[in-house]
C-alpha cells in the first residue's frame, strides 16, 4: 500500500506534465544488461534501462487478440508513459527502433490516450529475441474498436530497443 | 311559392357529379408495396455494408503485419546473418559473439511469420513454402547447437563456415520463397478486391434502386398532396358556388316576393277604378239582363280585390314586415262587430249565427284588434262558405293561463261539409284548399288560413282544427292575451271628419284613363267641377289658363312627370302658382312623400284613392266651418264617422266600401228588402229577425240613424207594430236612401251615375 501510494505520488505528476525530473537517474544507473534506451533527440541525452528497472515500475497486465498470435495472449509490462516519465524526457513524437533496425513513429499523445505498455512478459514469461522479445510495445487492442486498425498494429514495435523522443 | 329557377341556380353544379373525390382504390396498396420494397432495399444495403465492414475488419486484424514484408524480412535477415557468419569466419580471432547471437535470434524470430499456420488464413500454402520452411527449421535445429539458448558445441571457424555455407545455399531458394509469397498475396489481394468491387457494385445498385424508389415515393406523395389540394379547392369552389346559388335563390325569392307585393299593390289601383266604374254603371238605365251581368262583374271584381289583398298580406308576412300594434281592446265590442258583419252573409245563406263569450273571459284585453278581427273574419267566412245549412258559432272561452294573461280560445264551429284527415294536413299550407274540387267550387286564394295562422303565431298563439267529413269543422284560435282593466280608452280620434266643402274647380292629371274617369266620377259626385289632363304638359298649360282651386296630380307620367309639372306650376304667377297640389301615387314610400314636398306639393293621396280620403283631403284645404243648408236629413245623424272609422280599421282597405255597397245593393233582394217586405205585410215575427240582421250591420257600418230606427222596430209591441207598420215601412225606405246618399257624400262609397249631364 505504502509502495503503491509513493509510486502514485511519484508517477502521476510525471504523467500529467511529463516533467524533466530524472527519475531513472534517481533509480541509479542500470546494473544489468541494457534492454532499452530512451534518447531525447534535441538534447542528445540518453537514459538506459535494464530489465530490473523496468520491472520496478508499476506493471500493467492484460489479454489481447493480436495479428501475431492465433489466440489471445496476456501481456505484462510498465506503461510506456511511466517509462518516459522515469526517463525524465518530454516531447510530442516518439520514434520506436527495433533490434533489426525496424523504425516506426508514434505520437506521445497515444501514451496518454491509451494504456500502452512496454510488454516484457508474454503469458507471464520473459520473451526471448526469437520470440519477438525482449520488449514489445502493446496497445490494449481489445479495449477499443479504434485500436484494431493497421495504424496501431503498425505502431506496435517488437524487439524494441530504443525510443527517440522529439 | 316554390322557386323553380330557370337558370338552374338551385341545381347541383356539375362538379358534384364528376369531381375526382373518390380516392383511386389501389393507391394505398401501391404505397404499402413501395414502403415494403424500400425497407427491403435498406436491409439489402445494410447487409452488404455489414459484410464489407466484416471483410475490412478481418483484413485489418490479420493482414496488418504485411506478410510480404515478413517474407522479405526472412530473406533480409538470412543475408545479414550469413554475412555476419562469413565475416566472423574470415576473422576467426575476434568473433563478436554477442552481435552474431542477436543476428541469429532476430533471424529465428522472423521464421514464425512465414510458417504455413501463420499465412494459411490468407492463402493456401504451396510445396515451396512448406519445403522451404522445413529447410529453414532444419537449419535452425542444426545452428542451435552453436547459437541456441543452450549451445552444445563451440562456434569455431569451421562451424562458422559451415553455417555460412548452408545459409548461402538457401539464399536463392529463400528469394524464390519471397517472390512466391509476394505473388500469393497479390493473388489473394486481387480476389479480395474483386469481392469488394462486387459488393460495391451490389451496394451501388441497391443505393440506386433505393434512390429510384425514394423518387417514386416522393412523386406519389407529391401527387397525393396535389390531389388533396385540388380536392380542397374543388370543395371550396363548390361551397362558393352553393353559397352563390343559395344567395341567388334567396335573391330570386325576395325579388319575386317584392314583385308580387308590388304587383298586388299596383293591381289594386286599376281595380278600384273598375269597381268605381261598375258602381257608376249600376245606376244608369239598364235592362234587367245587363243588371244581372253587372252584378256578376261586380262580384267578380270584389272577389279579385279580396284575393289581391290576401296576396299582399301574405307577402308582407313573408317579408317579415307585418307589425302588430296591440292596445287595450274591448272583446265585447269586437265580437259585436264580428257578429254584425258576418250576420249579413250568414243570414243571406239562411244560416244561424251565434256569438257567445264565457263569463270568465275578461272584457278588455291587450290585442291588435284589427288583426284579431281579420283572423276571426277569415275563420267565420270560411265557416259560412263551407256550410249550406245549420249554424255557424263563435265561442270565446278561457283555456288556462294566469289571471293577468289568460289563454283565450276563440272557437269557430260550423255544421258544414267538414274535412278528412288528409285535407286537414294540407289545410294550412299555402294555396291549399281542401281539394281541387273545393277550390273550383268555393274559390279563394288559399292564402286566408295561412295568413290567419301566421298572424296568430305572430301574436304568440296558433290555430288548431278538428273536423270530420260531413260533421262540420271547428277551428280554434288559441292565444294568450294580457287582461286589462275594463276602462277602454276612447277610440282614436276619427280620421274622417264630416265637413262641408264648397264646390271646387279641380284639375285632375293622370295618364291612366280609368283613374281619370274614377276621379272624375268621385269629384263630380262630391259636387265639384273637374278638368282632366293626361300628362304634365297639358296640366301646366291648363293651370296657366284656367282658374282652378286645386290640382290632383299623378306622379308617374310619360314626358313631363308629376314632379316636373308641380315645379312648373309653382313658377306660375299667383293665384295659379299658389294653388294646392296633391300628389296621387301607389308608391307610398316615405322618400316619395318627401320628394313631393320638396317640389312644392302640398299633400299626398295614396292610390287607390279612397273616397273618404279624398273628401278629407279636400276638406283640409277648403272646409268651411258652416255647412250649407241641409237639403237632406242631417248626415251627421245619419252616419257616425267614429263608429265607421272602427269598421275601416277592422277591415281590409276597400272592404268597408264593399260592405256598404253590398248593404245598399240589398235594397232589392237582401236584408233590407226582406225587412221592407215584412213591414209591408205587417208580419212582426219575421220583421223582428230581419230587423235584427239589418241593425247589426247598420250599426257596425256606422249607419247610426238607420240602426236606431230598426232597433225601434224590433222593440215595438204587437199593437204598436200593427199600428205603425206602414209608417215605418216608409221611414225605413227613406232613411235607407238618405243614408246611402250621406255615405256617398262622405266619400265612403262610390257615387252612382252622375245626375248632371253638363259635367260629363
Amino acid at each position: 500500500m505504502t509502495q503503491t501510494r509513493r509510486t502514485l505520488l511519484q508517477t502521476l505528476p510525471a504523467v500529467a506534465l511529463l516533467t524533466v525530473t530524472p527519475l531513472a537517474s534517481a533509480l541509479g544507473p542500470p546494473s544489468g544488461r541494457v534492454v532499452l534506451t530512451i534518447e531525447s533527440k534535441p538534447s542528445g541525452r540518453k537514459v538506459d534501462f535494464d530489465m530490473a528497472t523496468l520491472e520496478k515500475l508499476p506493471q500493467r497486465s492484460f489479454a489481447a487478440r493480436t495479428p501475431w498470435y492465433p489466440v489471445p495472449r496476456t501481456f505484462t509490462g510498465p506503461l510506456l508513459r511511466d517509462v518516459l516519465a522515469a526517463a525524465g524526457v518530454s516531447g510530442t513524437q516518439l520514434r520506436l527502433i527495433a533490434l533489426n533496425d525496424f523504425k516506426v513513429g508514434m505520437p506521445v499523445s497515444d501514451t496518454e490516450k491509451f494504456d500502452v505498455i512496454v510488454a516484457r512478459l508474454l503469458d507471464g514469461q520473459p520473451m526471448a529475441v526469437r520470440e519477438k522479445g525482449p520488449l514489445f510495445v502493446i496497445y490494449p487492442y481489445d479495449s477499443s474498436a479504434e485500436l484494431q486498425s493497421e495504424l496501431y498494429f503498425g505502431r506496435s514495435a517488437w524487439q524494441l530497443r530504443t525510443i527517440e523522443v522529439q | 311559392m316554390a322557386i323553380a329557377d330557370d337558370r338552374g341556380a338551385v341545381n347541383p353544379p356539375d362538379e358534384l357529379v364528376d369531381t375526382p373525390f373518390a380516392r383511386p382504390p389501389n393507391t394505398k396498396r401501391w404505397i404499402w408495396l413501395i414502403v415494403a420494397i424500400l425497407l427491403a432495399a435498406f436491409a439489402g444495403v445494410g447487409a452488404v455494408q455489414w459484410q464489407q465492414l466484416q471483410l475490412l475488419n478481418s483484413t485489418v486484424l490479420y493482414d496488418s503485419d504485411n506478410i510480404v514484408w515478413s517474407f522479405y524480412q526472412v530473406e533480409h535477415e538470412l543475408i545479414r546473418l550469413q554475412h555476419a557468419l562469413a565475416d566472423a569466419a574470415r576473422d576467426p580471432g575476434n568473433p563478436d559473439r554477442q552481435a552474431l547471437q542477436l543476428r541469429y535470434d532476430v533471424f529465428v524470430s522472423r521464421l514464425s511469420d512465414v510458417e504455413p499456420e501463420r499465412t494459411g488464413r490468407h492463402f493456401a500454402s504451396a510445396p515451396i513454402q512448406t519445403e522451404m520452411v522445413a529447410r529453414l527449421r532444419a537449419f535452425v535445429a542444426d545452428a542451435d547447437a552453436y547459437l541456441g539458448p543452450a549451445p552444445t558445441q563451440a562456434l569455431d571457424t569451421a562451424a562458422l563456415r559451415w553455417l555460412s555455407g548452408r545459409l548461402d545455399s538457401m539464399r536463392q531458394a529463400v528469394h524464390e520463397l519471397a517472390l512466391w509469397g509476394n505473388e500469393a498475396i497479390g493473388a489473394q489481394a486481387a480476389v479480395r478486391n474483386t469481392a469488394v468491387r462486387q459488393q460495391n457494385r451490389i451496394a451501388l445498385g441497391l443505393a440506386l434502386f433505393q434512390a429510384l424508389l425514394t423518387i417514386v415515393f416522393a412523386l406519389i406523395v407529391v401527387r397525393q398532396l396535389r390531389a388533396l389540394e385540388a380536392r380542397g379547392q374543388a370543395l371550396e369552389q363548390l361551397a362558393r358556388r352553393l353559397h352563390g346559388a343559395r344567395n341567388d335563390a334567396e335573391a330570386a325569392s325576395r325579388t319575386k316576393t317584392a314583385f308580387l307585393a308590388n304587383m298586388s299593390h299596383e293591381l289594386r289601383t286599376p281595380f278600384q277604378g273598375v269597381l268605381g266604374m261598375l258602381a257608376l254603371l249600376r245606376h244608369g238605365p239598364l235592362t234587367p239582363q245587363q243588371s244581372a251581368q253587372l252584378r256578376t262583374a261586380t262580384e267578380s271584381a270584389n272577389h279579385l280585390l279580396g284575393l289581391l289583398n290576401d296576396v299582399l298580406d301574405a307577402s308582407t308576412l313573408e317579408g317579415g314586415h307585418l307589425r302588430l300594434f296591440p292596445q287595450p281592446t274591448s272583446l265585447t265590442r269586437l265580437l259585436d262587430e264580428v257578429e254584425s258583419t258576418m250576420s249579413i252573409s250568414a243570414h243571406g245563406k239562411g244560416l244561424e249565427l251565434k256569438v257567445t263569450r264565457a263569463a270568465d273571459v275578461p272584457d278588455t284585453v291587450e290585442a291588435d284588434a284589427k288583426r284579431l278581427k281579420q283572423i276571426l273574419f277569415n275563420l267565420m267566412s270560411n265557416a259560412v262558405k263551407f256550410t249550406d245549412r245549420g249554424s255557424v258559432m263563435l265561442t270565446v272561452e278561457r283555456g288556462g293561463g294566469t289571471t293577468q294573461r289568460p289563454v283565450l280560445l276563440f272557437q269557430v264551429s260550423d255544421t258544414g261539409i267538414g274535412m278528412d284527415r288528409e285535407t286537414i294536413g294540407r289545410l294550412f299550407q299555402r294555396f291549399s284548399q281542401g281539394d281541387d274540387s273545393t277550390s273550383r267550387r268555393f274559390g279563394g286564394t288559399g292564402l286566408g288560413l295561412e295568413i290567419s295562422r301566421s298572424i296568430a303565431q305572430l301574436m304568440g298563439g296558433d290555430i288548431d282544427v278538428e273536423s270530420l267529413p260531413g260533421a262540420g269543422s271547428r277551428f280554434t284560435l288559441r292565444v294568450a292575451l294580457p287582461a286589462r282593466s275594463a276602462e277602454v280608452p276612447p277610440a282614436p280620434a276619427p280620421v274622417l271628419q264630416l265637413s262641408y266643402t264648397p264646390a271646387l274647380q279641380v284639375l285632375v292629371v293622370d295618364d291612366h284613363s280609368v283613374n281619370r274617369d274614377y276621379m272624375q266620377a268621385l269629384l263630380t259626385h262630391f259636387g265639384h267641377t273637374v278638368r282632366l289632363c293626361t300628362n304634365g304638359r297639358e296640366a301646366i298649360e291648363a293651370a296657366a289658363q284656367g282658374a282652378f282651386d286645386i290640382v290632383l296630380m299623378d306622379l308617374h307620367m310619360p314626358q313631363i312627370d308629376g314632379f316636373d309639372a308641380a315645379r312648373a306650376i309653382r313658377k306660375l304667377p299667383a293665384p295659379a302658382g299658389r294653388m294646392p297640389i296633391v300628389a296621387l301615387s301607389a308608391d307610398a314610400f316615405r322618400e316619395t312623400r318627401e320628394a313631393t314636398k320638396r317640389v312644392g306639393m302640398n299633400d299626398f293621396l295614396a292610390k287607390p284613392v279612397q273616397p273618404p280620403d279624398l273628401a278629407e283631403c279636400l276638406a283640409r284645404f277648403f272646409a268651411s266651418p258652416t255647412p250649407p243648408a241641409p237639403a237632406a236629413p242631417d248626415p251627421a245623424a245619419l252616419i257616425d264617422p267614429s263608429r265607421a272609422d272602427a269598421a275601416f280599421a277592422a277591415l281590409a282597405p276597400g272592404l268597408h266600401a264593399k260592405m256598404l255597397a253590398c248593404f245598399f245593393d240589398d235594397e232589392e233582394s237582401g236584408a233590407i228588402a226582406l225587412l221592407l217586405a215584412c213591414l209591408a205585410s205587417a208580419d212582426q215575427t219575421h220583421t223582428r229577425s230581419a230587423a235584427h240582421a239589418v241593425r247589426g250591420a247598420a250599426s257596425n257600418l256606422g249607419l247610426t240613424r238607420l240602426a236606431e230606427t230598426v232597433q225601434t222596430i224590433e222593440s215595438l209591441d204587437t199593437t204598436s207594430f200593427a199600428a205603425r207598420a206602414a209608417e215605418l215601412h216608409e221611414r225605413v225606405r227613406d232613411e235607407v236612401r238618405a243614408t246611402h246618399a250621406a255615405c256617398i257624400r262622405a266619400g265612403w262609397i262610390a257615387p252612382p251615375a252622375p245626375h248632371d249631364p253638363a259635367t260629363t
